[in-house]
């Protein structure tokens, strides 16, 4: 990246402030940036450039110290929580937070695993990709049970902005025209293995409210001119994305929206900026800027535009906006409502099943799939609902062949077993849950009254836990895994379930939202279907924080498209002199 | 040759690979800004079961090399013993597990004295199978004799030799596809996660 993008004091006004450069600041930018907009984005942490910064790709397991495991004290010092998500490894722990240095704080009996990515893109270098769009049934969930408050929007009022930001994101998948997941624009699917064919024929026959599809995922499976011009190219099935990916073939912001916000030339960025709160006018009822204060050397400093995207995550959104107090907004800068932080949600991956599968020993693979098959919520709606709890769950769900790592504890010594190892074993195959969470006023967040982190910004304390809603659909889901499998022939079937584990608490599904819901009620709500705060017109906040309901859907893609129409409306309300 | 040497003729292979797709000017930015930090790094050793490790004493050392080249015996291919496997469970012991983790493989070395390493090859064959079939020992020893084996195995597939030879190692797959399996062909030699 030219380094003249890089700017730390600057008194001048821009246009657009946007806090945060992970999916949806690295959206926004793009989207401001493309418009003519003079654009700032704010980092809290490191610059990380593209294909340089990524220092674990490529290199093979024997190359690193501890062959990918981490440093025990390391993990213990440094990454006490973040070593509980999935993709940390040596390979990856450069793109997590550091807890030591971000601390928070859980409530008495509740816990919170907060997964952290504070560098220039944020979590776009971490994610796990699988993305849908919400149903229209998802944004009818709230007003059809009672739970949570409507949705201000609809599933129409997404489309195009689906499709837009579909095509510039890249997502393989198939076109399965069904009613609970509508298809995207999509690029090739990656392909569906033979046994995992034939569980899908098996569980269909079964279960004929119940599809099983290709996963979707943000790969490029088929580059097009609009991939290409941004320096991506074909995804070459490494699956070691969260390493960093310098064939730009999953989406990043490192990959996708910054190139594409830089070569507008209209692109400032502002890293090591961790923001302290909003700078707010009570004369003119509008943000001016923001406080900062350096990450490196804790120095303050302030920047100046006529409008704020807050892009910072759902917790981090949030935090900023509670620290953002006033005569006029005591409790936190547009929370008029009082429900600023509270609401929040998290999806439930807590329960799986899994069998062994007999046969198929002449079916094998070459590559490694970055995804797996999907199953979408085939509980939608009240009248489809399981008895004994509300909502549903989608499922991830894939078939393996066990290899060493599978086979390393099975009984065996000597030459036999050596050679054993070296071959693939049985088949199996699992599905594992993706529950929805209710929104509930007692599951929030808010600022500790004394304790405070090294940039002197308070704490925040979470109080949230999975509830009996919660657990009763975790419990279905792993019986109602076994039942699939067994359809379809497996043996050795047994389900369970892990939300009774401190480890497997909210937070851990990185699929946090709700603790700034939209709404048609200013007195209910803390932003309307724009994303736009009620309280304050020149204030956006478009990333998870704005859901009124977590629905089963992994919520990247929806950030996204809340995130570009928001710049939409933003755009064209200032042109028409309304903001 | 360094171990830090091997680090960055893989990573430049790759990087050369990645060339073919990206063209060389991009590559050549790819190669600022990597730095490998070996102070702590595991790399092979010769001699490990001829000293004391940072975990094991001299004399567990000698038990653990020989328990290890009963599970992965040199046939044609390397055993344990040749891939210093010994050498990396300490290592990995000291480095990547807490005090209190370790006990189940200390205790699984344990169950051994020096006697078992003069034993011969199929002796030593014979009491581990007993071992893992329960006869003469409980079902906390078999436990801890199962995670010693796994770190064991781990050490041994996720070797240079291991990962790369004795199984496919494809770093650059292209793509991902089906295809038929023949008796006999190797597993694949490297994953997304271990």
């Amino acid at each position: 990246m030219n380094k003249d993008i890089y700017i730390k004091e600057d008194n001048n006004k821009f246009d657009v402030l946007i806090v945060g450069s992970g999916i949806t600041g690295g959206f926004a930018a793009k989207e401001f940036c493309e418009r003519g907009f003079n654009t700032l984005m704010i980092e809290r942490g490191r610059v990380v450039e593209h294909r340089v910064d990524y220092p674990g790709e490529g290199k093979p397991v024997w190359d690193y110290d501890n062959r990918m495991k981490v440093d025990n004290l390391l993990a213990e010092q440094q990454h006490k929580i973040q070593k509980d998500c999935y993709a940390f490894h040596d390979g990856t722990k450069h793109f997590f937070g550091n807890d030591r240095d971000l601390p928070y704080q859980t409530a008495e009996g509740t816990d919170f695993r907060w997964i952290r990515a504070n560098q220039l893109g944020g979590k776009s270098l971490l994610w796990h990709r699988q993305s849908y769009r919400m149903c229209p049934d998802d944004f009818l969930a709230n007003k059809r049970d009672g739970h949570g408050n409507d949705w201000p929007i609809r599933y129409n009022d997404l489309t195009k902005w689906y499709s837009y930001v579909e095509k510039f994101v890249g997502i393989s998948g198939n076109a399965d025209g069904l009613a609970n997941l509508p298809d995207s624009e999509f690029l090739p699917p990656f392909e569906m293995l033979k046994p995992e064919q034939d569980i899908k024929a098996a569980v269909e026959k079964a279960f004929p409210d119940r599809h099983l599809i290709m996963g979707r995922t943000a790969h490029l499976t088929k580059p097009t001119t609009l991939h290409m011009q941004l320096g991506r190219v074909q995804c070459q099935a490494r699956n070691e994305c969260q390493k960093g990916c310098s064939f730009g073939a999953y989406f990043s912001t490192q990959s996708a929206t910054l190139p594409a916000a830089a070569r507008t030339n209209n692109l400032s960025i502002a890293a090591n900026s961790v923001v302290h709160s909003l700078i707010y006018d009570e004369k003119t009822n509008r943000v001016k800027g923001v406080r900062v204060i350096d990450n490196e050397d804790l120095s303050t400093r302030e920047y100046f535009a006529d409008v704020v995207f807050l892009c910072a995550s759902t917790v981090g959104s949030t935090q900023i906006l509670l620290n953002s107090k006033s005569k006029k907004f005591p409790n936190g800068l547009a929370n008029s409502s009082g429900v600023l932080g509270h609401y929040l949600m998290d999806h439930n991956y807590n329960a799986r099943a899994s069998g062994d599968l007999e046969g198929y020993e002449d079916e094998f693979f070459k590559g490694r799939r970055p995804t797996g098959c999907y199953m979408p919520n085939f509980q939608s709606r009240p009248e489809t609902y399981a008895k004994g709890y509300k909502r549903g769950y989608a499922y991830g769900m894939s078939a393996y062949r066990s290899d060493w790592r599978g086979m390393a504890g099975q009984d065996g010594i000597g030459a036999d077993f050596k050679d054993k190892l070296t071959k693939p074993g049985k088949w199996g195959a699992g599905f594992y849950a993706q529950g929805e969470m209710l929104p509930e006023f007692d599951n929030h967040m808010s600022l500790h009254p004394t304790k405070k982190d090294k940039w002197g910004i308070p704490q925040i304390v979470f109080n949230a836990k999975y509830g009996a809603n919660e657990n009763a659909m975790m419990d279905d889901a792993a019986e109602q895994g076994v039942k699939m499998l067994e359809a379809a022939g497996c043996t050795n079937v047994q389900g369970s379930t892990s939300y009774q584990y401190p480890n497997r608490a909210p937070g851990i599904a990185i699929h946090e939202v709700g603790t700034a819901r939209m709404g048609r009620d200013a007195k209910t709500s803390v932003l309307n279907g724009y994303c736009q705060a009620h309280d304050i017109p020149n204030l956006f906040v478009p990333d998870g924080s704005s859901f009124s309901s977590s629905g089963t859907v992994n919520p990247s893609l929806t950030f996204m498209a809340l995130t570009v129409r928001a710049v939409d409306y933003y755009a064209k309300e200032r042109k028409a002199g309304r903001i | 040759m360094t171990q830090n040497t091997i680090s960055n003729d893989n990573r430049r292979a790759f990087l050369q690979r990645l060339g073919g797709v990206l063209g060389a000017a991009t590559v050549a930015s790819l190669t600022a800004g990597t730095h490998l930090n070996v102070a702590f790094a595991y790399s092979p050793q010769t001699d490990s079961a001829s000293k004391a490790g940072k975990v094991f004493s001299l004399t567990q050392m000698k038990i653990l090399a020989s328990v290890a080249d009963t599970i992965l015996p040199r046939t044609n291919t390397p055993g344990a013993f040749d891939l210093d496997c010994h050498g990396f469970v300490d290592h990995q012991l000291a480095t990547c597990f807490s005090k209190e983790a370790t006990k189940p493989y200390l205790s699984a070395v344990n169950l051994f004295d020096e006697s078992f390493t003069t034993l011969a090859p199929d002796a030593r064959q014979k009491a581990l199978m007993d071992l893992e079939a329960g006869k003469g020992f409980d079902e906390n020893q078999q436990n801890d004799f199962r995670a010693l084996k796994s770190l064991i195995v781990f050490g041994y597939f996720t070797s240079e030799y291991g990962a790369s030879k004795a199984l496919r190692y494809d770093a650059v797959p292209g793509g991902f596809k089906s295809i038929p399996y023949k008796p006999g062909d190797k597993g694949w030699g490297n994953f997304a996660y271990y």
